[in-house]
């Protein structure tokens, strides 16, 4: 059985009609099931574990890529497939595994094409994409394997990827070009200020200044540094971090941009 | 045949350290190695391995093939070609098929090549195995 989650956005009036074409495509193509939308009360983990009791074993998440990644951990712990259905801005995820907005998306669900992907483990926490610490960066150090990596004042940001979904490929850095969430490794990432390159020009964006990969790395800090998941979540350092092979399942659509099967 | 500049290193790269980042112990990989900053320690990789400009490394190399541009203090053992350009400063002994030294790298220590001929940095033949 399918369960459909709408994030808390899709309340607003302006896609009232959106909906409403969208369910009407699901009994077309008999994919029917049961639809909740989130508010601030429920927590969608919550939600999620109260469908499964109840035999769910996918769930659609119809919102934009933060929707998404909400339902990442609960789906990863209690192996279920995830789907989206995109509406509005900020789906970058959808387009990258080749779903289109809105009802045509609902096609994508029908013809249920499941991919595996791997998620990135940091004890009982799963991240879909990468984590990043912004802060106090000199007072971190990084393991791996046989020896340690201590970032300079220079760098502004760590990343440690899984996934990149940017799905405008002239705006990923070639150095990332090698992140791909099927390959069983991690990439640490270690980013410098883009210096301007003249005299009124401010200097602004991010470069990628190093990468390393690893199938597990160990943050070790004598602080506590915010560690950010997903861009959602906030844990704090010293962690090991990990990638946990296809963990993940996910309905992906034909015209998807990475290669992924 | 083997290429003479930095193409061949372009865009196969696995691990890029920068010069934001400082690496201390032993560094193993599988995949090509770029280093543009700091390493300490030893670097051994079964392809190749580019030092940048920039580039400080205290360490022993060991690769398919290298090419330098920095600052190495350390043995270097390459299995077939090591360049050395003109920036680059290699304190140590090396050990390769192939050695190629542009105008103006600083080069102290001695070189073995394959087929046991050995050269000392003043270009003395020092040894030979036959």
């Amino acid at each position: 059985m399918y369960y459909y989650i709408y994030d808390t956005y899709l309340s607003e009036k302006k896609y009232e009609k959106t909906l409403d074409k969208i369910k009407t495509r699901l009994l077309d193509l008999e994919i029917q099931g049961k639809h909740e939308r989130l508010t601030l009360l429920k927590s969608i983990d919550e939600l999620i574990i109260d469908e499964l009791k109840k035999g769910t074993s996918t769930v659609i998440v119809v919102g934009n890529d933060k929707t998404f990644l909400k339902v990442i951990n609960t789906a990863a712990r209690n192996n279920i497939t995830i789907g989206i259905i995109p509406i509005g801005p900020e789906n970058d995820i959808a387009r990258t595994l080749g779903i289109p907005p809105e009802e045509a998306a609902c096609d994508i669900l029908a013809a249920r094409k499941i991919v595996r992907f791997d998620l990135g483990k940091i004890k009982d926490q799963y991240f879909f994409s990468n984590l990043s610490i912004n802060k106090n960066l000199t007072r971190l150090a990084v393991v791996k394997d046989t020896y340690k990596i201590t970032p300079s004042a220079e760098c502004v940001e760590l990343n440690i990827y899984n996934f990149f979904y940017n799905s405008d490929k002239s705006l990923i850095d070639k150095k990332l070009e090698q992140v791909l969430p099927q390959d069983g490794i991690l990439e640490l990432a270690f980013k410098v200020k883009e210096k301007s390159k003249g005299w009124f020009k401010k200097a602004e964006g991010l470069l990628v200044d190093s990468v390393i990969k690893g199938k597990k790395f160990e943050v070790k800090s004598f602080e506590y540094i915010p560690t950010l998941l997903d861009g959602l979540r906030v844990i704090k350092t010293p962690f090991v971090v990990e990638i946990e092979k296809q963990k993940l399942a996910v309905i992906v659509g034909k015209d998807r941009l990475i290669n992924v099967d | 045949m083997f290429k003479s500049n930095e193409e061949e290193f372009k865009g196969m790269e696995d691990t890029v350290i920068g010069s934001s980042i400082k690496i201390e112990g032993d560094l193993v990989s599988n995949g090509s190695i770029i280093v543009e900053g700091e390493v300490i320690g030893s670097v051994k990789t079964a392809s190749n391995v580019r030092i940048g400009d920039r580039a400080k490394v205290i360490a022993n190399l060991e690769a398919k093939e290298a090419l330098i541009s920095g600052k190495v203090e350390g043995n270097v053992t390459v299995q077939d070609k090591i360049e050395l350009l003109e920036t680059a400063e290699v304190s140590g002994d090396i050990q390769a098929r192939t050695v190629i030294i542009a105008a103006g790298a600083i080069f102290n220590g001695k070189c073995t090549m394959a087929g046991g001929r050995q050269f000392s940095s003043e270009g003395n033949k020092v040894e030979s195995e036959e």
